[in-house]
């Protein structure tokens, strides 16, 4: 396998499942998909996060991709998008987001519509192919 | 040969002839002689007599210039009225049920005002026996127009009736039932995919890699799925077991011998934390319920009261039964850390949520207890002060 310089610097992963992380590290290591993952518990972590950042502007301690799960403790993948959605608005953060759950209910799916910054709902498992075209197509896009 | 009949319908000796006026002005009806309706017709009382006992229907009339009431022979069979008994519009409305009285004496003002009804009502026969009708009723006019009466026709549709509401009670069962198994059926897929998931990336993983050190830490993974995997199907079958109960029969359970059970089999931990419980069961001390049920809901939400207890503070949980409105509730508050409900308020009943970063908290427990209550018709709600404690209501 050529070593290539990893298509994106920063990747966010928002997911209590702590094997699903463990993995999703290796994945991204093992294919060089990010330099760098920053890994969240629940909603909450990601917004103090996040918050401070967006208001002093940091482009570029701000993940390019994050890969949000819906259901989580403290705080889920609904509500965090809700209060992301509004601290975002007006600020211009280049970020892809995909929504990674193992709910197939179609109200989640209906729901996950009425958020315009969801670029994708992606139900687990998602294999490492798919993993490693979502980090590709960022390249494109960037 | 026809017979042109003009006539005011109360001057009619045969009172059934009344139903077939309209309720248009124009008085004038054409009845031909053949004509089973005609009054000269031989056939006419049998006519009706088999029509009323076809459709199970009965005739009525009011004259408010002669104030007089009449009931054909079908209302007094179906009102159960003595041979002697003599309608008066005074006593008329002891034939609604108490809820419908109003309803009826709405309907028959508005109709001596000009307005037809069409109504599904309560009725009560002269012995006090409940019955569903069918009842029809018109203004009478004079041939100046005048409304000088009322008359209908009421049908003992009770069998229907009952049968439609015991259809509409059990499709209500099975909606709910339909709509907690679809729920289990999304919860069990979800719980079921998340290790699935894991699986299958794991062994994706082993596949794409070759250095001994990663595929050690990969075959560890397995057994931490496998451990998830068992524990998922542990709660899954908790779930079930707690549903299986439903159909148990309903027995007279006494609270406070509930409440006993209940801290006899966690003494140890009420102990341990210092626990403090009051109950009150004086208003409400017994009821109808599924033992196993009561037992777990109670159990629940006492282990919940003391799991998330001030950490300033010994657990102090207040249990209490009271009577509103015809219902019986249990109310249990306690003194622990609250839930931010304007934060997590419609999600602290569903599956798997927790508020606190408490390892212990798996987040099904409230998930059964509300099912349980809803099983049975009742409902739970919960108010809460974050630090300072928190209050669930249940009604049964």
């Amino acid at each position: 396998m050529k070593l290539q310089s990893p298509p994106i610097k920063l990747a966010c992963i928002i997911d209590d499942d702590d094997v699903y992380i463990n993995l999703i590290k290796k994945i991204i290591d093992i294919k060089r998909l990010s330099e760098n993952l920053l890994v969240f518990k629940n909603g909450q972590e990601a917004l103090n996060y996040f918050t401070p950042i967006m208001e002093h502007s940091s482009e570029d301690s701000f993940p390019e991709i994050i890969l949000l799960d819906l259901n989580m403790p403290i705080m889920d993948g609904w509500k965090f998008l809700e209060t992301f959605t509004k601290i975002k608005t007006g600020k211009d953060f280049k970020t892809t987001l995909y929504i990674v759950s193992s709910s197939i209910n179609p109200f989640d799916l209906e729901r996950a519509k009425e958020f315009s910054m969801v670029t994708d709902y992606l139900i687990k498992p998602v294999d490492i192919n798919e993993f490693e075209a979502i980090f590709n197509k960022q390249l494109g896009v960037a | 040969m026809l017979w042109f009949i003009i006539f005011s319908i109360l001057d009619i000796p045969n009172p059934m002839c009344m139903n077939f006026l309209t309720h248009k002005k124009s008085k004038t009806i054409l009845v031909d002689n053949n004509h089973p309706f005609s009054e000269e017709n031989p056939f006419n009382n049998l006519y009706y007599k088999d029509v009323a006992k076809l459709t199970g229907a009965g005739g009525w009339s009011i004259n408010f210039k002669e104030k007089k009431s009449f009931l054909d022979p079908g209302a007094r069979r179906i009102l159960n009225t003595p041979e002697d008994y003599r309608p008066s519009l005074r006593t008329a409305l002891d034939f609604y049920a108490q809820e419908y009285k109003e309803q009826a004496t709405e309907t028959f003002m508005a109709c001596s005002l000009g307005t037809p009804f069409s109504i599904i009502v309560k009725m009560i026969t002269h012995d006090k026996n409940e019955f569903w009708a069918k009842a029809v009723g018109r203004p009478v006019y004079d041939t100046a127009g005048e409304i000088i009466g009322i008359q209908g026709v009421f049908q003992d549709i009770n069998e229907e009736k009952l049968k439609e509401i015991s259809i509409e009670n059990s499709l209500k069962v099975i909606e709910s039932q339909n709509s907690r198994l679809f729920n289990f059926a999304h919860i069990v897929s979800h719980n079921l995919r998340s290790h699935a998931s894991n699986l299958q990336l794991t062994l994706d993983l082993l596949h794409s890699i070759n250095e001994p050190k990663e595929e050690q830490e990969l075959k560890t993974s397995l057994f931490h799925i496998s451990e998830s995997l068992n524990e998922t199907i542990n709660h899954l079958n908790e779930i079930v077991t707690s549903q299986k109960h439903s159909l148990d029969d309903k027995k007279l359970v006494n609270f406070q011998d509930v409440l006993e059970n209940i801290s006899h089999a966690i003494n140890r931990l009420i102990e341990s934390t210092e626990t403090e419980i009051f109950s009150d069961f004086s208003e409400v001390p017994e009821i109808e319920y599924i033992p196993s049920y009561l037992e777990s809901i109670l159990l629940n939400l006492i282990t919940n009261a003391i799991k998330y207890s001030h950490p300033d503070r010994h657990p102090v949980i207040d249990i209490c039964t009271y009577e509103k409105d015809g219902n019986s509730y249990l109310m249990i508050k306690d003194n622990g850390l609250g839930i931010d409900l304007d934060r997590y308020g419609d999600r602290i009943f569903n599956m798997y949520q927790t508020f606190h970063l408490d390892k212990e908290s798996i987040g099904i427990g409230l998930f059964i207890t509300k099912n349980q209550i809803e099983t049975l018709q009742g409902s739970i709600f919960v108010e809460s002060i974050v630090n300072e404690g928190t209050t669930f209501t249940i009604k049964f």
